[in-house]
């Protein structure tokens, strides 16, 4: 885990060390969630805790770290709540493998988005207006539907590979650096 | 990976991160990433991807360079991509069907005898009418996206909502993935879950992303957002504020331009020409405009009086962050310049007159006693001064100057305002009661007064005051105070200010050639009354021309979290 040393817990700097790294700690709700709006609301709860508990957060140590651990609990609570009604992403029989699969993957966080930055530009028209319109613009898949007269379907379909475009730039671009890589073919 | 299992990876993925999966096909993808060591690792990539994207404060960058060279609108990107759509190769529609199983391939080195295989053609329509089972299936519509809500719609004031059909109430939870938020008309409050409230003024265009990001089409917000809100972030066309625990205000006009001014805390500015890994912070009284597609960046002044912060719809008000104007208040306004008229208080009954009582060179005695004045609430009473008659009560609650000095008894003039200073049969007082304070006339509207003429005093409500914009809270009293310096004679006079009855701030023996003294009297939240008072310093009322120029109650946002708890308390 990639340290985040910190010399002071002034409540003033909760705001600076979250605006910086909650991206991080929402990426690793998200791999294990696998849906944006209940990766929104764990995400929210964590937030609050890690406020409520910021006394608690030894200066030094690795804020990241101390936020995932936290979120672990709220999304395991997620997990016991929600498979009451339905079927949750990952069976609890793999989902050791997803949090250490997760775990690594925060370490080469900066150096991801580094790369998808570079792999947006390289994106085809077409995928780039997509995620353009999803993102930025805040549109939704319906609203590109409706505004388009494209079909739901066909929205999906282009976000789908649209993202399977950038994951395969990304692959590529890290395979070609010669460091880490994504570990699929 | 297989190509047919990552294509299927992909399509159950974008499913499930938009909460579209129904069961059976997150029953499926949970199998493939059991089954796959090399799915699970994909789907770990995948969100971390997708969480980026999502939190893109890092990647805005990137759209905002692209939007420096697409010359066209929203709307124009929209139609490109049907466009593209319409003229791109035909792809290969992922299905989600299981594994067909594997066969051998036959062994070329054997030889066999040619069969003809009776069985190919009722196999190959089997498989057309499958795919074009599959081609039906998924042109039918997915179940519809689950937006979610991420604030209310707390207060408004003449809002005018576009269509003029939709339904916007006090109440009103407001979701993401819904159409934008137009107000052709007022001033409209938003509270959003996570506590960051906007103050919207029409005309004005808003998207709310998610729960922590709004999209600014035109139009003028006010952001509050206290530090769990950190990151909140409004995107216009050509940049993304960040916030980092502040109040700041952004305008986009009609040509897409952008202003950002910060009134308290830091923000971060990303655009074209400031990407995501240089952001331009801008901090508290500083402000900058965003100017075109290009997104150049240049300083402006700060203005902390250009947005609304926050508004009362009973008492009309809608404050953008100027003080409160005491003087408007004497006249029967609300502090904010909404006196109409000439009207002014008789010390001795509370009445309001039409103006000053003719001029006169008599001195006036009455018995005095204190009075409530009716019909402002945020002036508790008048009175006139004169210890030799028993002990000066300034408020409602009983408090005595217990410091009063001697006076001669008499009073002279109503207590007015100096900008709206007129005798009661309309002769004009501006040759007449030259109010002039250092070369500075104080009987305009821009350098309004309270002109109160000894032996006389005046007190007013803080309390009632704070309850008219709970958002606020009462910073200081600040003025002016002097004898106007164009008066014939060399008078004398004392100037006080009494908070809650104690001496907060005295002028003994002011004359016309002192410079004005300046007052500033910090407040707190326990404080009630604040009385104005003058009293002749000589024994003699002529020409005591004492004013108090400029008077204004300073005001300051209250936090979040304190103005809740400030509702809680009242």
């Amino acid at each position: 885990m990639s340290k985040e040393l910190e010399t002071t817990t002034q409540p003033d700097d909760f705001q600076r060390l979250l605006y910086r790294n909650q991206t991080r700690i929402y990426a690793y709700v998200l791999s294990l969630v696998g849906n944006y709006p209940d990766a929104d609301d764990i995400m929210q709860d964590t937030i609050t805790v890690m406020w409520q508990k910021f006394s608690d957060f030894q200066a030094g140590s690795d804020f990241i770290a101390w936020g995932i651990k936290i979120a672990q609990f709220k999304i395991l609570d997620y997990r016991r709540s929600k498979q009451r009604q339905k079927v949750v992403q990952y069976d609890d029989d793999i989902l050791e493998e997803v949090i250490s699969r997760a775990t690594e993957a925060e370490k080469h966080f900066d150096e991801r988005v580094e790369i998808l930055s570079q792999c947006l530009k390289k994106q085809k028209e077409r995928y780039f207006n997509i995620i353009k319109l999803r993102y930025f613009d805040g549109i939704d898949p319906k609203a590109i539907a409706d505004r388009t007269g494209l079909t739901m379907s066909n929205v999906y379909k282009l976000l789908s590979r649209a993202y399977s475009q950038l994951l395969l730039c990304m692959k590529t671009t890290m395979a070609r650096r010669g460091g880490t890589s994504l570990e699929w073919n | 990976m297989e190509l047919r299992l990552k294509q299927e990876l992909d399509s159950l993925l974008t499913k499930a991160l938009e909460d579209i999966i129904t069961q059976e096909q997150q029953k499926r993808l949970n199998s493939l990433v059991r089954e796959n060591p090399e799915a699970l690792q994909y789907c770990v990539d995948f969100y971390t991807m997708a969480a980026s994207l999502r939190r893109q404060d890092r990647l805005a960058g990137v759209f905002i360079e692209s939007s420096a060279t697409w010359q066209g609108d929203q709307q124009a990107l929209l139609d490109a991509l049907l466009q593209c759509e319409q003229t791109a190769p035909s792809v290969e529609i992922c299905t989600v069907k299981p594994e067909p199983p594997k066969t051998e391939k036959p062994d070329a080195t054997k030889a066999t005898p040619s069969k003809i295989n009776k069985v190919w053609p009722i196999t190959a329509l089997t498989s057309l009418a499958a795919l074009l089972f599959v081609v039906i299936m998924a042109n039918i519509s997915p179940p519809p996206v689950e937006s979610r809500e991420v604030a209310t719609l707390v207060d408004c004031i003449y809002t005018q909502w576009a269509p003029a059909d939709q339904i916007m109430e006090i109440g009103t939870r407001l979701r993401t993935y819904s159409p934008a938020l137009i107000l052709q008309g007022g001033i409209a409050k938003l509270a959003f879950d996570n506590q960051a409230q906007l103050v919207i003024e029409a005309p004005a265009q808003l998207s709310i992303v998610d729960h922590n990001r709004v999209r600014l089409y035109h139009g003028m917000v006010f952001a509050q957002v206290p530090e769990r809100a950190t990151g909140f972030t409004i995107t216009t066309e050509n940049s993304t504020i960040i916030d980092i625990g502040t109040e700041f205000g952004v305008r986009v006009d009609k040509h897409g331009d952008t202003e950002l001014h910060v009134l308290e805390g830091k923000t971060e500015l990303v655009t074209a020409s400031a990407p995501h890994d240089r952001p331009v912070a801008v901090t508290v009284g500083k402000a900058k405009k965003i100017t075109g597609a290009q997104a150049t960046i240049a300083d402006i002044p700060c203005n902390n009086h250009l947005f609304v912060r926050a508004f009362s719809v009973d008492d009309g008000i809608v404050w953008r962050g100027e003080p409160l104007d005491l003087a408007d208040i004497v006249s029967g306004g609300n502090g904010f310049g909404s006196s109409v008229g000439t009207k002014a208080i008789h010390p001795v009954t509370g009445r309001w007159r039409q103006g000053l009582t003719p001029p006169s060179s008599e001195w006036r005695k009455d018995t005095y006693h204190y009075m409530q004045v009716k019909g402002s609430p945020y002036i508790d009473g008048v009175f006139g001064v004169d210890p030799a008659q028993g002990p000066v009560v300034v408020d409602s609650t009983g408090h005595v100057f217990t410091q009063c000095p001697t006076t001669c008894g008499y009073y002279w003039a109503e207590i007015v305002n100096g900008s709206r200073l007129k005798l009661a049969n309309n002769d004009s007082t501006a040759e007449l009661y030259p109010l002039c304070l250092n070369g500075q006339y104080y009987n305009t509207a821009e350098h309004p007064s309270i002109l109160l003429h000894p032996n006389c005093g005046i007190t007013f409500d803080l309390q009632a005051i704070r309850q008219t914009l709970p958002g606020c809270r009462l910073k200081s009293l600040e003025a002016l105070c002097g004898i106007s310096q164009l008066v014939p004679t060399d008078p004398k006079a004392d100037f006080w200010v009494l908070i809650d009855g104690e001496i907060a701030f005295e002028k003994r023996a002011a004359t016309k050639q002192d410079p004005p003294t300046q007052i500033h009297i910090p407040l707190n939240e326990q404080q009630r009354f604040l009385t104005l008072i003058t009293t002749d310093g000589d024994q003699d009322l002529g020409y005591d021309w004492t004013l108090f120029a400029e008077p204004v109650l300073v005001l300051e946002q209250r936090g979040v979290s304190e103005e809740t708890e400030q509702a809680a308390v009242q």
